[in-house]
């Protein structure tokens, strides 16, 4: 059981323990010619990556070898135990978490198919949905509102030139956007 | 002295410009709002009105920021006397005094204790940064490579000693940092690193867009999982601002002073910000106050010394930042940003290049700060309404701000895939207990640590003791080390006290 909680505990460190190995080795191949006696361009890396790994293994040690059990739940404890601290939600919502990563992920993908316009309104509406917000009408205002206001302010103010997407998509966004006064 | 006031004058003048002016007003109001809502920090606020600033010039776009980062110091601290809701991790100190004060009766007393502190630290920082910044500016021309890296050594190491929580998390998160800005084509040798031949990461990883994903999206996302789940706001009888007597103020005045040079020393200090500023400052009132044993019931000094002392160390944060190029925090890096994507290097050479540039963004700040306390003064009730305001909106909003934010830095849609990377990062960092500053800093202040690391090199024959052999760097230099050792030290002192 101990073994198990200093494993859980240890984990991240381990990780990134495994990362920092990986691209030490990727700073191996580093291609470029140094005169003798002189530093390469693999040496600053490779000093913070030595650094990176000497901590995680000084954490992992320390986790494994010398932590008691449950310090680490008693230290998290005492950090929040404040009376006037700020309320730190007990539930969690790790569905809705991963449905918004899922979301995230694919409106980047899609971005440059449907358009900036189309994208961002079904994103809005979809992640106010996802937030525990449920009127719809409202929803519905802010994803439209919200996005021919935004494809405004950044295509007709701040000249940031956004996806249109592919056809028919694109089609729909020249639409929308003349609508609001954007060629 | 006479040049610089004559050249601050002129910079009233040029602020007085209807832009500027325009700039100045709109980032007040947009940084109070920031600092009112929960789930929008005061650093992702700034990342988020960076690509606003592409079509200004650069004067404008910085006093938009800069007056942002003002008044967001200021903005969380209604809501955390009024509802007990900190806007801003700058304003959980005041739920100590700020609130109790208003549990006893006396909101508006407390309010305007925090208006005074803010408009008296703001104004006793922003008077110092124009006295000191051209000398500063002066004595930096005479840096050479080691000078700059202990500088910039001095950064990465305080950022992970004022880390709160564990020590090796921040060296970790720092080391990742560093490591971020070794992405792409070094500067000396033009080799290739971590790049896999993709060609968008042979020009390296914005910063901006670590920014963005750590700060922005990494926080949507961290809320998403509590599920926007705020405290409901509790009715507040009386909502006005009741300034203290002079009779009081004097009452307070060393508490009024000690914390406005504290945060501005802290806010000198690169990668110590306006957070850390207010809790040492809260700190060393409970320590050495002349009513320490009262702190935490609602004293009129436990408002002051936080407040004071947050918003002194924006006028702090600034003179690295302008003198040097090296940005005090998160938010005065977004600053640097905005200044490099205008074609702008800040550093010494600033105040002879672009002295009536500089001179504007000081006054803007005298300006910022008397605006911001007559717009906290007048419009408490309409910004603490904005905590009505259902958050998966806002939250909805920030993430498509997010998007075309770290879209607009290079045209390029790769670019979201980073950020996106970067938000679940930061998400992770903050499930795992890890800060996300020294990573931040790390990817900003890495380059700048590099370079000067490697020209220092082959000047001086790989002979690295010669950052202790001169004065400066060998002070600076030594001034790292206590930076680590000391919350070292403590952490040992109080585990023996433990037993």
């Amino acid at each position: 059981m101990r073994n198990a909680d200093a494993l859980r505990r240890s984990l991240p460190y381990i990780i990134v323990l495994f990362a920092s190995a990986y691209v030490y080795w990727l700073s191996t191949g580093f291609d470029f010619m140094a005169r003798t006696g002189q530093l390469g361009p693999d040496i600053w890396p490779k000093s913070i990556i030595i650094l990176a790994i000497a901590a995680c293994l000084y954490q992992i040690v320390k986790e494994v070898l010398f932590s008691k059990r449950g310090d680490a739940n008693e230290a998290a404890k005492a950090t929040t135990s404040g009376e006037d601290s700020p309320d730190i939600p007990t539930r969690t919502y790790p569905g809705r978490l991963i449905t918004g990563m899922i979301m995230t992920v694919a409106y980047v993908s899609l971005v440059g198919t449907l358009g900036f316009v189309i994208c961002t309104f079904l994103y809005i509406g979809l992640f106010i949905y996802l937030g525990r917000y449920t009127r719809v009408g409202v929803i519905l205002a802010n994803s439209v509102a919200g996005t021919l206001l935004l494809s405004f302010i950044f295509m007709k103010v701040v000249y940031v030139s956004l996806p249109m997407g592919i056809a028919p998509f694109s089609t729909i966004s020249s639409y929308l956007l003349k609508v609001i006064g954007i060629r | 002295m006479t040049e610089i006031l004559s050249s601050l004058g002129a910079g009233f003048l040029s602020c007085l410009q209807p832009v500027n002016l325009l700039m100045l007003f709109v980032g007040i109001i947009v940084g109070l709002v920031v600092g009112v809502l929960p789930g929008l920090t005061l650093v992702m606020g700034v990342v988020l009105a960076l690509p606003f600033t592409y079509p200004m010039s650069v004067t404008p776009a910085i006093i938009l920021l800069t007056a942002m980062y003002v008044s967001g110091t200021y903005g969380g601290a209604f809501t955390s006397i009024l509802f007990r809701i900190p806007g801003e991790p700058i304003h959980v100190p005041l739920l100590w005094d700020g609130y109790r004060m208003a549990r006893k009766g006396y909101p508006a007393r407390a309010l305007g204790w925090t208006l005074l502190s803010a408009f008296g630290g703001g104004l006793f920082s922003a008077i110092v940064m124009v006295v000191l910044a051209k000398p500063v500016a002066g004595f930096a021309l005479t840096f050479s490579s080691p000078e700059y890296f202990s500088i910039v050594l001095l950064g990465l190491t305080s950022v992970v000693s004022l880390s709160r929580g564990s020590m090796i998390n921040a060296f970790i998160s720092l080391f990742f940092g560093l490591i971020i800005a070794t992405v792409g084509v070094d500067s000396i040798y033009g080799s290739a690193r971590f790049t896999f031949d993709s060609a968008l990461l042979m020009d390296g990883i914005e910063f901006l867009t670590v920014m963005v994903g750590a700060y922005g999206v990494g926080e949507v996302l961290t809320r998403l999982g509590e599920g926007f789940s705020t405290e409901p706001i509790q009715q507040v009888s009386e909502m006005n601002t009741k300034l203290p007597s002079l009779k009081e103020i004097r009452g307070v005045s060393g508490t009024f002073f000690r914390s406005s040079l504290l945060g501005y020393i802290i806010g000198v200090v690169p990668g110590a910000g306006a957070t850390v500023a207010s809790f040492v400052s809260y700190g060393i009132e409970g320590q050495y106050g002349k009513k320490k044993k009262e702190l935490g019931t609602g004293i009129p000094e436990g408002i002051v010394a936080p407040q004071t002392a947050a918003t002194a160390s924006v006028g702090g944060a600034l003179v690295p930042l302008l003198t040097m190029g090296i940005p005090g925090s998160g938010a005065t890096a977004v600053i640097l940003g905005a200044f490099l994507l205008h074609g702008i290097q800040p550093g010494p050479r600033v105040f002879i290049e672009s002295a009536a540039m500089v001179y504007t963004i000081f006054a803007s700040l005298f300006l910022g700060i008397v605006m911001m306390c007559v717009l906290g003064y007048f419009a408490i009730k309409p910004l603490v309404k904005i905590l009505d305001f259902p958050e998966s909106i806002v939250s909805a909003f920030i993430m498509v701000l997010c998007f075309v934010g770290a879209f607009s830095i290079r045209n390029n849609i790769t670019d979201l895939w980073v950020m996106i990377a970067f938000g679940i990062i930061g998400y992770l960092f903050e499930k795992y207990k890890f800060p996300i500053a020294p990573l931040v800093l790390g990817c900003i202040l890495g380059p700048m640590a590099e370079n000067s690391f490697m020209t220092t090199m082959i000047s001086f024959q790989n002979d690295w003791t010669i950052f202790f052999r001169r004065p400066i760097s060998g002070t600076v230099m030594a001034l790292a080390v206590i930076a680590l050792a000391v919350p070292f030290i403590t952490h040992l002192r109080k585990k023996r006290e433990n037993g």
